[in-house]
C-alpha cells in the first residue's frame, strides 16, 4: 500500500474528504490501474456533493476492476444517494453476486428492499446478513425497521434491546427503538429513545424526524393521524390508492343511503362531517402541529427548516380561517362562510405540498394549492357581490376541484423522490 | 484568479507600466499562481509606493523559489514588519528550514539529536489583540482566559486557580482562528509554534508518539512559547469512532503530552483550533486539558468594516463606498467570505475595464452585485452546531453558541 493511499484511508476515516481525495488521486498517479482507488475517490465526491462527478468515477472503477465487488458498491451507494434505486439495486445485486458473504452489501440491499416496502424480502435478506454476522449494526437496524413494517412492532422492539445491549451507545438504534415506539402509541420511550440517539449523535436526521413526532403526540388529536400516517406509509402506492378509492365508494353509498331513507339520513351526516374533520386533520395536521410547537423553544429548535416553512403557511392559511369561522358565526355571513372553507382547503393544501418532495413534485402540487386559492378567493369576491349569475358559486366549486386533484397528486408524488 | 484575467491584466501593464494599482492586482494574481519569480519582476516599481510591503514579499518568493531560504525569510520579515496583514501561514511553512531549532519537528527526523540553543531573534514579527477590529466580547475572554492566567499566575494561584493546559478555539471555518492565535502570542511575547494539519498528517504516518513527544519537548524548551495547533480534531480524534491503530496510538500520546503540559509547564500555552469541536475526543476537554473552550463567531459589524477595508487595500477602489453598509448587509459573512467579497467586486470592475478599455475604480454598486451572488459560508456551520446546543449540551460545552444562535435569531 503505498504512503499517499495509506494517508488517504486515515483521511477517508475521518471524514475529510477533500484531502482524502487528494491523496486517492496521487496514490492513482502512483497505479492507475486501482479500481479500488477510484472507488474511493467516487466516495469521496459523492460526500461533497458533486454527484455527477462521483457517478463517473465509480463507473470507471467498475470498468477498471470488473472483478471486484468494492468499485460496485460505491456505484450503488451513489446511484442510492441520486435516487437511482433501481440501478442501485442492480448494482448491489451484482456486487453481492460476486461476494454473496458480505454482510455489508446484504444489508444495503435490505435498506433497498425497505426503502420499496417490500418488508418481507427485507427481512429475510437482513437475516442473511446477521446469519454472517451477527453485530453487524445495517443488518441488525433493517431488521427492526423491516418488523415494524410487517406490523410485528413487539418483536421489533424485543430485538432492538438486545441489540442495545451488546451496543448500548448505538444512536441508530436508540432511534429504531423510538420508531418502534412510536408507532405502538408509547409516547415516553419514544421521546427518550430519540433524546438519547440525539445526544450520540446530535446529526441523525432520522432521529430528529422521531422526536418531533413524539412531541406532537402532546396534542390530543394528533395521536390518531400519526397512527394513520404510520399505517399508511408502510402501505404501497397501489394500497394507498385503493383506500382513497374505496372511501370514495363508501361515501357514494352513504349518500345513496341518505336519499332513500329520512331516518338514516342525520346519521349519515354526522358521519359525513367527521369524515370530514377527519380528512381535514388528515392533511393539516402535519403544519399544524409544527405550527403549535413553535411556541415551545425545545419543539421549535426540533423543527427542521422545511416543517418552519410549512408551518408559516399554515399559519397563514389557519388564522383567516378562524377568523372567517369566528365571523360566519357572529354574523350569519354566507360569504365568510364560503370563506372559511377556501381557507380550510388552502390549509389542507400546505400539508399535500409540503407531504411531497421539495423540486418538481412540490411545485406541481404546490401550484395547484396556489391556483384553488386565488379562484375560491375570487368566488368569495363574487358571492359577497351577490352576483346572480352564479358566476361566484361555479367558481368555488372549480377551487374545490383543484383542492382536490393537488390532493391527490400529493398522494400520487408524495413517495416519489426526483433523481439527483 | 481566471489565468486568462491575469495574462489580461499583464497585458494591460505593459500599455500603462505606471498604474499602480494595476500593478498591485498582477503581482498578487501571480503570486497566487506560483508565479514568484515573474511576480519579483513586475515589482520593483512598487518600491517606491505604498505598496513595499507587497515588493518585498514577492522578493522573498523568488528567493525562496531560487533555493535562498534565509534571503527570503529575512524578505518576509522585511514584509510582514511593513505590513502585519501580509501574513501567510501557508508560505511560513515552506519558509521553515530542515535545521531551524524554532521549526516544529516533523516526519523522518532522528528524534534524538540534541537541540541547540535557539539563535534567531523572533522572526515573525508580532500583531497583538489592538490588531484585531471588532470582536470586543471574544478579546476580553481571551484576555480572561488566556493572557491574565500567564502574565499574572501568582494572582490566580493566590485564588486557587490553576493555570496551564490548554484551550480549545472553535467555530466556522474562516472566522480568524489562527489570526487571533497568534494575536494571542504577540500579547503574550511568546514564541509561536503552528502545528499545522499537514504536519499532523505527516505524523499519521510516522512515528508517532516519538514525533509529538519530540514537538512538545521543543516548545518546552523554548517557553516562554504559544504551541498552536491547527484542526487539533485530526490529532485528537474521537477514539471511540477511529479504526486506525495509527491514530487512536497518536491520541493517547497527545493526551500525555497535554497532562505534562498541566503537570511542570508554567510557560507553555497550547492553543487548539477545530472547526468541528464535537469530533474531539473528550478525554481532551477534561481538566488540565484543553479545559477552557472559546467559541470565534463570524467577525461582527465592527470587524466586517475593518476586514473589508483591509481587503480593498491597494486595489483601484472608489472613495465613495460605504463600507459600514456594506458590513451591515453581509452579517454572519466569515473573514475568508469578505475576501472573497472584495476580489468578486474587483473582478467585476475589471472585467468591464477590459471589456471598455477605460480603467474605473471598483464602485459600490459593484460590491452590491458581488454581495448578492455571495451567500454567507457559516450559515451550514451554524446549523450543525445547532443540533449539538439542541441535543448534545448537557455540560454546558456549547453555551456560548446557543447563546450566539439566540442572538442572530437561529433558535
Amino acid at each position: 500500500m503505498s504512503q499517499h493511499y495509506e494517508k488517504a484511508m486515515l483521511l477517508f476515516e475521518q471524514e475529510r474528504w477533500e484531502l482524502a481525495l487528494e491523496n486517492f488521486h496521487a496514490a492513482l498517479e502512483e497505479d492507475p490501474t486501482d479500481g479500488v482507488a477510484m472507488a474511493y475517490t467516487a466516495l469521496c465526491l459523492m460526500r461533497m456533493e458533486r454527484l455527477a462527478e462521483a457517478t463517473e468515477a465509480a463507473q470507471a472503477a467498475v470498468t477498471t476492476s470488473p472483478d471486484k465487488a468494492w468499485p460496485l458498491y460505491a456505484l450503488a451507494c451513489v446511484y442510492d444517494e441520486r435516487n437511482r434505486f433501481q440501478e442501485a439495486e442492480k448494482t448491489i445485486g451484482q456486487a453481492i453476486e460476486l461476494e454473496p458473504e458480505n454482510p455489508g452489501y446484504l444489508a444495503f440491499l435490505a435498506g433497498l428492499r425497505a426503502h420499496r416496502k417490500e418488508w418481507k424480502q427485507a427481512l429475510e435478506i437482513a437475516n442473511r446478513a446477521l446469519e454472517l454476522n451477527p453485530n453487524h449494526v445495517g443488518a441488525a437496524h433493517y431488521r427492526a425497521y423491516a418488523l415494524v413494517g410487517l406490523g410485528r412492532a413487539a418483536q421489533a422492539r424485543e430485538f432492538l434491546s438486545s441489540a442495545l445491549g451488546r451496543d448500548p451507545e448505538n444512536p441508530l438504534y436508540h432511534a429504531n427503538l423510538g420508531w418502534t415506539a412510536l408507532e405502538q402509541g408509547d409516547r415516553e420511550t419514544a421521546m427518550a429513545a430519540f433524546q438519547e440517539a440525539l445526544r450520540l449523535e446530535p446529526e441523525l436526521e432520522w432521529a430528529r424526524e422521531g422526536l418531533v413526532e413524539a412531541l406532537k403526540l402532546q396534542y390530543p388529536f394528533y395521536g390518531l393521524m400519526l397512527r394513520w400516517m404510520l399505517k399508511l406509509k408502510k402501505y404501497g402506492k397501489t394500497q394507498q390508492l385503493a383506500i382513497i378509492y374505496g372511501e370514495y365508494l363508501i361515501t357514494r353509498w352513504l349518500m345513496r343511503l341518505a336519499r332513500r331513507s329520512k331516518r338514516l339520513r342525520l346519521l349519515v351526516n354526522i358521519i359525513f362531517l367527521l369524515n370530514f374533520l377527519f380528512t381535514v386533520l388528515s392533511w393539516a395536521a402535519e403544519p399544524l402541529t409544527s405550527l403549535l410547537l413553535r411556541f415551545n423553544p425545545y419543539g421549535r429548535a426540533s423543527l427542521s427548516e422545511d416543517q418552519l416553512r410549512a408551518s408559516t403557511y399554515a399559519g397563514g392559511a389557519a388564522c383567516p380561517a378562524l377568523l372567517c369561522g369566528a365571523g360566519f358565526l357572529m354574523f350569519k355571513s354566507v360569504p365568510m362562510l364560503v370563506a372559511f372553507f377556501v381557507f380550510v382547503m388552502a390549509l389542507m393544501n400546505v400539508g399535500a405540498a409540503f407531504q411531497c418532495h421539495p423540486g418538481r413534485p412540490r411545485q406541481v402540487v404546490g401550484a395547484a394549492g396556489w391556483a384553488a386559492l386565488l379562484v375560491g378567493l375570487f368566488a368569495v369576491y363574487k358571492i359577497a357581490l351577490w352576483n346572480p349569475d352564479w358566476t361566484g358559486w361555479g367558481a368555488l366549486t372549480l377551487s374545490l376541484n383543484i383542492s382536490f386533484l393537488g390532493r391527490m397528486l400529493s398522494n400520487v408524488l408524495s413517495g416519489y423522490q426526483p433523481p439527483k | 484568479m481566471n489565468p486568462n484575467v491575469l495574462e489580461a491584466l499583464i497585458q494591460a501593464l505593459a500599455i500603462s507600466p505606471d498604474n499602480v494599482v494595476l500593478r498591485v492586482q498582477v503581482v498578487e494574481g501571480l503570486l497566487r499562481a506560483g508565479r514568484a519569480r515573474e511576480a519579483a519582476e513586475q515589482a520593483p516599481p512598487l518600491m517606491e509606493s505604498t505598496h513595499q510591503a507587497l515588493a518585498v514579499l514577492a522578493r522573498a518568493h523568488a528567493a525562496l523559489e531560487a533555493g535562498d531560504r534565509a534571503q527570503a525569510r529575512e524578505l518576509y520579515a522585511q514584509a510582514i514588519r511593513l505590513e502585519p496583514a501580509r501574513v501567510d501561514e501557508g508560505f511560513e511553512a515552506r519558509l521553515e528550514p530542515d535545521d531551524d531549532p524554532w521549526r516544529v519537528p516533523t516526519i523522518g527526523e532522528d528524534p534524538d539529536a540534541p537541540q541547540s540553543v535557539p539563535v534567531h531573534p523572533d522572526r515573525r514579527d508580532r500583531i497583538t489583540l489592538a490588531d484585531v477590529g471588532g470582536m470586543e466580547p471574544l478579546k476580553e475572554q481571551i484576555r480572561l482566559k488566556i493572557l491574565y492566567p500567564f502574565q499574572q499566575p501568582h494572582v490566580y494561584a493566590a485564588y486557587g486557580k490553576k493555570i496551564g493546559g490548554g484551550i480549545l478555539m472553535y467555530g466556522p471555518p474562516g472566522c480568524g482562528k489562527t489570526y487571533l492565535a497568534r494575536a494571542t502570542a504577540g500579547e503574550l511575547g511568546a514564541r509561536f509554534y503552528v502545528v499545522t494539519l499537514e504536519e499532523v498528517l505527516n505524523m499519521w504516518m510516522g512515528q508517532t508518539e516519538k514525533q509529538l513527544h519530540r514537538l512538545f519537548e521543543t516548545a518546552r524548551g523554548n517557553a516562554p512559547a504559544v504551541l498552536f495547533i491547527d484542526e487539533v480534531d485530526a490529532l485528537g480524534a474521537k477514539r471511540s469512532e477511529i479504526q486506525s491503530t495509527h491514530i487512536r496510538i497518536m491520541v493517547s500520546q497527545f493526551l500525555v503530552e497535554m497532562d505534562g503540559i498541566a503537570a511542570n509547564n508554567e510557560k507553555l500555552l497550547v492553543l487548539g483550533a477545530t472547526n468541528v469541536p464535537w469530533n474531539v475526543d473528550p478525554a481532551l476537554r477534561r481538566p488540565g486539558r484543553f479545559d477552557r473552550v472559546l467559541f470565534v463567531p463570524p467577525p461582527d459589524l465592527t470587524a466586517r468594516e475593518e476586514i473589508l477595508k483591509l481587503h480593498a487595500r491597494g486595489r483601484k477602489i472608489a472613495d465613495n463606498i460605504p463600507w459600514r453598509k456594506i458590513a451591515e448587509n453581509t452579517e454572519l459573512f466569515s473573514g475568508a467570505d469578505l475576501s472573497a467579497l472584495v476580489e468578486l467586486a474587483t473582478e467585476g470592475a475589471l472585467a468591464e475595464a477590459l471589456r471598455s478599455g477605460r480603467m474605473h475604480d471598483v464602485t459600490p454598486q459593484d460590491f452590491t452585485t458581488a454581495a448578492k451572488t455571495l451567500k454567507p459560508s457559516t450559515v451550514e456551520w451554524l446549523r450543525r452546531a445547532k443540533n449539538y446546543v439542541t441535543y448534545s449540551n448537557a455540560d454546558g460545552s456549547y453555551d456560548d453558541v446557543a447563546q450566539y444562535l439566540s442572538q442572530i435569531k437561529m433558535r
